[in-house]
């Protein structure tokens, strides 16, 4: 696999004409129109040309296909995130 | 010049001729110099030659040589980065159109580090851009696998891969965030190394995924591997990931060590998403670590759906690391549309899916934590399939299976790729071996223990 290659990504990305972008994890699924997807663009602050615009609404809409069954799985609440930009070690180096 | 076998020696075999003093470090960095103007143009493995450090560096090399100064195993040696590697005075381009004139003051912590060893840098190799995409993104043209000129090198430490295969170089350094060291390793017939999350700096290294980049090794044999990685690894205050744990390796009792280890393989549908040709190579494999001692048996891993959590978080923080490229227009340069419309679309992920894959991850590492009670050593075919022609799409190269290479790099896992055969069209099949974190020793081991008894890591391109 090559890193940004994703194969799920490049499988399911193909283009269609439905853009299924979510603003919340409790809306999936939900169909928008065209134009209503532009407004997550707009607030994350992205001014797009159309053919921009075109490879997100792709992208999304492959990216919410993929994500909705990660979105079914409960996690308990005290499941804490798996980040780790600072190693132990290197934190105690540098106190 | 040299002859023509000392470029497929091994990094210990020419060590040792150095040591001796019958190789001559400067004549050695200047015949691979050669070497790589006559072939490169061939194999696009090369974007930059630093010539004038490789002569400084083997100079300085050969007085000390003279001088009766051996710095170890690398003095002398010359080796390739990839081009995301910084080093001053030379473009470090990422393989990305926007970056071809991009300079930094900053040497990678790595190049330091063999710079003290007394290695000898030759040049910066080719590589997909910003680390991932289909053979043709790339601002350099695709880098062939030096086994067939119309095939891919594999991504995206392309021509590290291609570079070590072809004797351009006896080492080159590639990092890996999803693949990008086990691929070019498996389509280019050599050995590369990814070690654990954390355990080698990537101070001046190009960022593509922060919670998931890892620099790695490609080389000729699992000894090199150790040989390099004994002096890469550690502690790096620029790096606040890094580690320092214990690395010690006794290639020695590799076979006894192996003998008595509970292996684990991945089964895959190669009818579905590979070759029967690899599937081949991969079962002859497990049976001979199986003949080493080595109790060999099926795993099921667990219930995941690791692509989908691997990408999300790459893209998420790909957006991050590279949302200058949409903020000042510069991402219409990019080659691969699919690639523009994941950086573009990355903006757009919300942080609670981010942290929901990164909570799924932490749940996957106490499962997997359960599954290395019952087995030492991982493996599985390191592609599915063998270099495809430099036209193929990604969906033609990876059309599915080897979850495993998601779930080993969402871990961390240390791993290394071997090779392991050759297919009908004689192109090279590589098996991988994966470890526990921070067990680079036992994969090393392991894979040492195998290529004692094997060839094919030995075996020379038909250039």
């Amino acid at each position: 696999m090559n890193d940004m290659s994703r194969r799920q990504f490049a499988k399911t990305f193909s283009g269609s004409a439905i853009f299924l972008w979510c603003p919340s994890k409790d809306i999936g699924g939900a169909l928008f129109t065209n134009e209503a997807g532009t407004q997550p663009e707009e607030i994350a602050g992205l001014v797009l040309t159309g053919e921009q615009h075109e490879l997100v609404r792709t992208f999304m809409e492959g990216y919410n296909r993929m994500m909705s069954s990660a979105r079914e799985i409960r996690l308990e609440n005290s499941l804490p995130p798996a980040i780790q930009f600072v190693s132990p070690q290197m934190a105690r180096e540098k106190k | 010049m040299i002859g023509e076998d000392v470029f497929f020696l091994s990094v210990s075999e020419i060590s040792r001729l150095i040591k001796r003093k019958k190789l001559s470090p400067l004549r050695l960095a200047e015949s691979y110099l050669s070497r790589i103007e006559r072939l490169n143009p061939k194999l696009h493995a090369f974007v930059t030659v630093t010539e004038d450090v490789a002569i400084r560096q083997a100079e300085r090399a050969e007085k000390e040589q003279q001088a009766g100064l051996f710095r170890g195993p690398l003095h002398g040696i010359p080796y390739a980065v990839k081009d995301l590697f910084s080093f001053p005075g030379y473009p470090t381009t990422w393989g990305a159109r926007p970056f071809q004139d991009q300079m930094f003051e900053k040497t990678a912590t790595v190049i330091q580090r063999l710079e003290v060893a007394g290695a000898v840098l030759i040049g910066k190799c080719s590589m997909s851009e910003l680390a991932g995409g289909p053979p043709t993104a790339t601002a350099t043209g695709a880098c062939r696998t030096p086994w067939n000129l119309e095939h891919w090198s594999g991504g995206s430490s392309s021509g590290s891969g291609a570079a070590v295969a072809a004797g351009l170089v006896p080492f080159a350094l590639g990092t890996e965030t999803w693949g990008s060291i086990m691929t070019p390793s498996s389509f280019c017939g050599v050995t590369g190394l990814r070690p654990t999350f954390g355990r080698i700096s990537r101070s001046g290294v190009m960022s593509l995924s922060w919670s998931m980049d890892k620099v790695g090794i490609i080389s000729r044999s699992a000894a090199d591997c150790a040989a390099i990685f004994d002096i890469l690894q550690g502690l790096d205050p620029d790096d606040d990931a890094t580690v320092k744990m214990p690395f010690r390796v006794t290639l020695t009792k590799a076979r006894e060590r192996l003998a008595g280890w509970h292996v684990g393989f991945v089964r895959e549908d190669y009818s579905q998403w590979g070759s029967r040709e690899v599937e081949g190579a991969f079962k002859q494999a497990a049976e001979i670590l199986k003949s080493l001692g080595a109790h060999v048996e099926e795993v099921q891993l667990p219930a995941y759906d690791y692509e989908a959590i691997a990408s999300t978080i790459i893209a998420s923080e790909e957006a991050s690391a590279f949302e200058p490229l949409v903020r000042d227009g510069k991402i219409d340069e990019i080659i691969d549309p699919d690639r523009r419309g994941e950086i573009l679309g990355g903006q757009l992920i919300t942080a609670v899916d981010y942290l929901r894959c990164q909570r799924l991850r932490k749940k996957m590492a106490f499962d997997f934590k359960e599954l290395f009670k019952r087995y030492d050593l991982l493996i599985g075919s390191s592609t599915l399939q063998t270099a495809p022609p430099v036209s193929a799409t990604m969906n033609e190269i990876f059309p599915g299976g080897n979850y495993l290479e998601a779930a080993e790099n969402l871990l961390g896992l240390p791993g290394i790729s071997i090779p392991c055969g050759f297919d009908s069209a004689k192109l090279p099949i590589g098996f991988k071996i994966i470890g526990r974190t921070f067990a680079e020793s036992d994969i090393i081991e392991a894979a040492h223990a195998y290529q004692r008894v094997t060839r094919w890591h030995e075996k020379v391109p038909p250039l």
